[in-house]
Formats: structure tokens, sequence, C-alpha cells
């Protein structure tokens, strides 16, 4: 069982001297990932709802401020020895495909092996328009297709691809990822569309709790969503046992009276210590081996701390 | 005078371990920059001409290792405090303008203010088809263009642009470099097109020593060019002045003279004396920064080649 945390790309705690003083509490205790969210600009206006909160509201302050994610990444690599280093998640639309397999090479590379790609297809569509991908409406497509490519260039050592969206033949792909046969790529999303990625091009699951239209936010709902991605695999001849399992927990575990919209019951991860542990046995028992905590507060680099080395008293060591 | 280091981002310099080794060297030596080069994948069979040798033949191309430039960048400024991080040269139509302003704009921030931006327009068409840019006859205009939306997106609070290849409009663009108002812009290159992308959009030139139709061999031959630029800058209502110049000496630098074919002591050979005689000259030809190469196949050898450097040629300058 492996604890992680997601760094902050924004505010106080977002600054070199600030990062290197959290890993390296975060390394001490233990917290075997870090992960890193991704955004490139924020639109003034955003039209579709965040997936992620009961309310809709992104978490996102009004002047957009976020630092890019793999070259933050790549940051914490070069100032970090032994803790992973997740995207959580990549968008997968938002970049060159061919520059951002070698982008993620680069990162394994560099950290002897220790970068996990989580992947989503994304949800914010200015943002989509701002940066000129590939358009919104094709993101699952587009995803589909660079993820193939990804892998297409990372174990080929003459990699070829002729694809809606990109092709290449006759170029050398080199070096190779450190991790063989490359960096797991932990599909984000909770949707059936998300559920079928898993099943065809990822190496785990990953999804958020608390998305309203397809909530995993009881233990017995995340069981149940479990229990159908599992069977969809076996349906579709891939080893249900072969997929990680992580969870991302992206709110304050700390609350403790917090209910479910859909049916009132104890919001997962949340109402204190025993609660949780609770929690994190019963997904454990399931299967789940890594587990994503909201740990930093945003505006504190104190409290940040604080909250790493809280987390490691109370939860971690008893386990 | 300032003194820097180009790195390749391949065999010696490929692993973590490498690069990290070569990048505390640099900082051991109190080199002033670190310099990475910009490939993203090598393709088979390259037809184009590489400019800075005279076969036309690039030396990567047997190696085939690349690491994404910028990647790099951000690991350099985890594994140094002091090292200035120069892109030599970043090819700017690699990349999407406004990922890469972010990306360059998140790596000042993590560096703390470190990051220089060497640009060229590129050279390899190959390259180019492979990742999927737009056409590489329009290379120039798409340097320009992706230049000035760096600048608006790095610059303005609301930051807008209707171009060609890109627009955007109501968004947010923050953090800003840390840099004001903006990471230099140095652009490489030696053509009279360069000239006037340095004019137009540079905060300084990065020429290189070995492009065989503008051969740099030596400070007069500098001079040349830099008067060239002068005419440029001229035309162009810009003031020369302002420009940084950064020289990116191609040929070896090395304790063993060598003599040409006409008799002659190749610069930057010899004697430790001889060249910081070279080098005095290219300062007062109003080079403030050289850019030297001293990586080899074998990381031992590559350290003692800086650490030599450091310890013979550049304390002159840095001591007195």
């Amino acid at each position: 069982m492996i604890f992680g945390f997601g760094m902050p790309t924004r505010g106080p705690v977002a600054q070199p001297s600030a990062i290197k003083d959290v890993l390296g509490v975060a390394e001490k205790v233990g917290l075997g990932y870090v992960s890193v969210a991704d955004h490139i600009v924020i639109p003034h206006m955003i039209e579709p709802v965040y997936p992620y909160s009961d309310t809709g509201e992104p978490p996102f302050p009004s002047d957009g401020e976020c630092l890019e994610q793999l070259t933050l990444m790549s940051y914490i690599a070069g100032v970090t020895s032994k803790i992973r280093i997740l995207s959580s998640v990549l968008v997968v639309p938002h970049r060159n495909p061919v520059h951002a397999a070698k982008t993620i090479a680069t990162i394994d590379v560099l950290s002897n092996g220790r970068v996990t790609i989580g992947c989503g297809a994304g949800w914010m569509e200015e943002e989509f328009l701002a940066i000129g991908t590939e358009p919104f409406k094709e993101r699952g497509r587009v995803t589909d297709e660079y993820l193939s490519i990804f892998k297409e260039l990372w174990t080929k050592d003459n990699p070829y691809y002729k694809g809606n969206y990109n092709s290449f033949s006759d170029i050398k792909f080199e070096p190779k990822p450190i991790q063989k046969p490359h960096p797991p790529l932990w599909i984000g999303g909770e949707s059936q569309a998300a559920k079928r990625r898993v099943i065809g091009l990822g190496d785990g699951w990953f999804p958020i709790g608390a998305n309203p239209n397809f909530p995993l936010n009881t233990a017995s709902k995340y069981l149940s969503g479990l229990l159908s991605l599992r069977q969809m695999a076996t349906q579709q001849s891939r080893d249900p046992d072969s997929i990680d399992l992580g969870f991302w927990s992206n709110w304050d575990y700390e609350v403790l009276d917090r209910k479910t919209l859909q049916d009132g019951e104890r919001h997962i991860m949340t109402g204190g210590t025993e609660a949780i542990l609770d929690d994190v046995g019963t997904l454990h028992e399931a299967g789940v081996e890594i587990f994503m905590f909201q740990l930093a507060k945003t505006d504190s680099i104190n409290a940040t701390i604080d909250s790493i080395e809280r987390f490691s008293e109370t939860i971690m060591k008893r386990f | 005078m300032k003194f820097g280091f180009q790195v390749m981002l391949r065999g010696s310099a490929a692993s973590g371990d490498g690069l990290t080794a070569i990048a505390k060297m640099g900082e051991d030596q109190a080199f002033d920059i670190i310099a990475p080069n910009d490939h993203i994948i090598v393709p088979n069979g390259i037809q184009s001409t590489y400019p800075y040798t005279e076969d036309g033949i690039w030396p990567g191309a047997s190696v085939v290792e690349c690491h994404d430039q910028l990647t790099a960048l951000a690991f350099i400024a985890g594994k140094t405090n002091c090292l200035r991080i120069l892109t030599s040269v970043m090819v700017v139509p690699y990349r999407e303008p406004v990922l890469t302003a972010k990306i360059i704009a998140t790596a000042d921030v993590l560096s703390e203010g470190r990051v220089i931006l060497g640009c060229g327009a590129g050279w390899m068409a190959e390259e180019m088809e492979a990742i999927g840019v737009p056409p590489f006859k329009e290379r120039g205009k798409v340097t320009d263009e992706y230049l000035e939306i760096f600048k608006e997106l790095w610059t303005n609070e609301k930051p807008s642009y209707d171009g060609n290849y890109s627009q955007f409009s109501d968004i947010y663009f923050k953090p800003k470099p840390v840099q004001k108002p903006h990471p230099p812009i140095w652009i490489g290159g030696e053509s009279k097109a360069a000239l006037r992308r340095v004019a137009k959009l540079g905060d300084g030139w990065f020429p290189a020593a070995n492009n065989p139709k503008f051969i740099i061999k030596d400070p007069s031959s500098l001079k040349g060019r830099v008067d060239t630029l002068k005419a440029v800058c001229d035309d162009e209502g810009r003031d020369f002045e302002d420009l940084d110049i950064g020289f990116f000496y191609t040929n070896g630098v090395s304790s063993e003279e060598v003599i040409r074919p006409d008799g002659e002591r190749q610069i930057l050979t010899g004697s430790p004396s001889s060249i910081a005689d070279d080098i005095s000259k290219f300062s007062e030809n109003g080079v403030g920064t050289l850019i030297f190469i001293f990586q080899r196949p074998d990381l031992t050898e590559t350290l003692e080649q800086m650490e030599w450097f450091g310890t013979e040629i550049m304390s002159m300058f840095k001591n007195g």
C-alpha cells in the first residue's frame, strides 16, 4: 500500500524553495507518490461544468495561475531521489503526441524510472481552443490515438504510425524510457468510455471519487464501479488482475461530517481517522494499492508541511 | 567575459547521473551558463543540410539519442543553483507556441530567473515533418509569429493574438516569468534573415563559428559579421548597443596547439596565455559570452575537459 499527495501548481507552495522543502518532508515520512495537475492556460469564462466537485465550481483562483505540468514533474525529478512522480492527470489532447512522448521519456530517464502517467481526455473546451488542439468533440478518439502513438514510440526500434491526427515513419526514438515496456499509463475517469480505455490501453485505473455524474464517493459505490470494470475486462479478454488500481481523493479528508449528495451517506475518505482507515482497508482488500490524498494547503507552506506530517502520524503509521 | 558550455543531450549527458555530474562540474568550476541542444526525434536518412559542418552532415545522426530540451532544462534547474540555462538553440517551430510559452515561464519561475532563450528557425525538414508542425518552408514566418506570441503571453495581463498559425483571446496567463519583461531572447544564426530577426525580436545575437556560408573562425571574421548586424540594426531602427552577443565556438578549445595548413596557430589552442589572448580579442569585438564544447562520449573525459578549462583558463578572467 502506497500513499501520495498532490503538489499545487499555484500559490506560495508552487515556488522552488517551497517545492524542495515540501518534497523533503514527503520523502522523509515515506509518501510514495507526488502528483501534478495539468492546465496550460485558464480561460476567463469556463462554460463546461468541472466534473469533480458537487457544485461544478472548479477549484481555480480567478487569475488562472498554473505551472506547466511536465516541466514541474521534471523539476521534481531533479530535487528528489525516491518519490514516484505522477501526472494527475495528463490531459492527453493538450500536447502534440510526438513531443509529449519524448518529454515523458526524458523525465523517465532523468528520474531513473520514477514516472507514472495518469491520463484523461479533458473537459475544458475553452482551454483546448486557446492552445489550438484537435477539436474538443473528438477528444476521446484523439486520446486513444495519442496513447497508441506513445506506446509505438516508447517500445519500437523503428516506430511507425499512420493515424487520423498524426503520421510518421523512418525515425528513431531514443533513448527509450527506463521502465519496461514503458511508464505505467493509468487512465483517469469514471465513465464507461474511461473504463473501456483502461481495458484497451491502460496499465491502471485511477478514478477520482467525486464526479457527481459517475459517483464513486462511498466505498460501496467504488466497489460496484470496480466490479463493472473487472467484468468488462473479462468480457474483453483482459485479465482484471493486470489492472493496477489507484484512488484519488481530491477533497479535504479531515472534514468530519460530509455527506454525499446522491444518498446522504458518509463521503468516502472523510469522517475522521477511524472511518478513513476503514475505507482504505476496504479498498485495499479489493485490490487498490495507491491512495492519493489532498494534503497540500495551497495558501501556506507551513500548513502543507504540518498537514503531511499529521497525515503520516494519523493514517500512514496505521498500516 | 562570461563562459558557458554546450550539452548535447545524448551519450555522456543522456542519463540523469551523467547530466547531473556535468551540471555540477559546471557550478563547481564557476561557469556562468549551461547550454542544452534541441531535438525531439531523429529521422533515418536525413537529406537536409546541417548548417554547421562543411559536409552538411549532422554529427548527431549516428548517435540518434536526444532528450526533450525544455524538460532537461527543468531537471537541470532542480540540480543547480547558479548556472544560467541557455537553450542552444531552441528550434522555435518544433513546439506549439502557447504550450511553449507556458513551459518557459514555468522553467523561469522554477529556476528563479535563470533561463536564456536561444532561438533558431531550424534546419531539419524531416524532423519537423515527423513531429507534425507547420511546413518547413514557412519556418521563418512561424518563428517570428511564435516569438511574438511568447512576448504577448509573458508581458500582457490580457493576452490576445490573431495570427496565421495561432489565435487566442480571453485567457489568463500566469505566472509570468520571473525575469522582466521576460527571459532574454538570443537569436541564433548568421544569415541576413537571422540578423534581421535579432534586430526586430531579439535581446541578443548568438551566432556559431562553423556555418560554412558565414565562417566565423576568429575575432576578425566575427567583427565583419558584427558590422553587418550594426547596419541591419540601423536599417531597422534598433539600438545595436542594447544587444548582448554570445558566441558559440563550435571548434575545439585545447591545451594542445593546433597548427593550421597555412602555418598559423589555430585560435583557442595552445598555452593558457595564448588562449586567454584569443578570448580577450573576442571580448574587444563585443562578445559578452563564449560557449564552448567540452562534451566527449566518455563522461570522465568530459568532466576533465571542463575542469581543465575552469582551472587553467577561466580562472584568469574570474580572479582578475
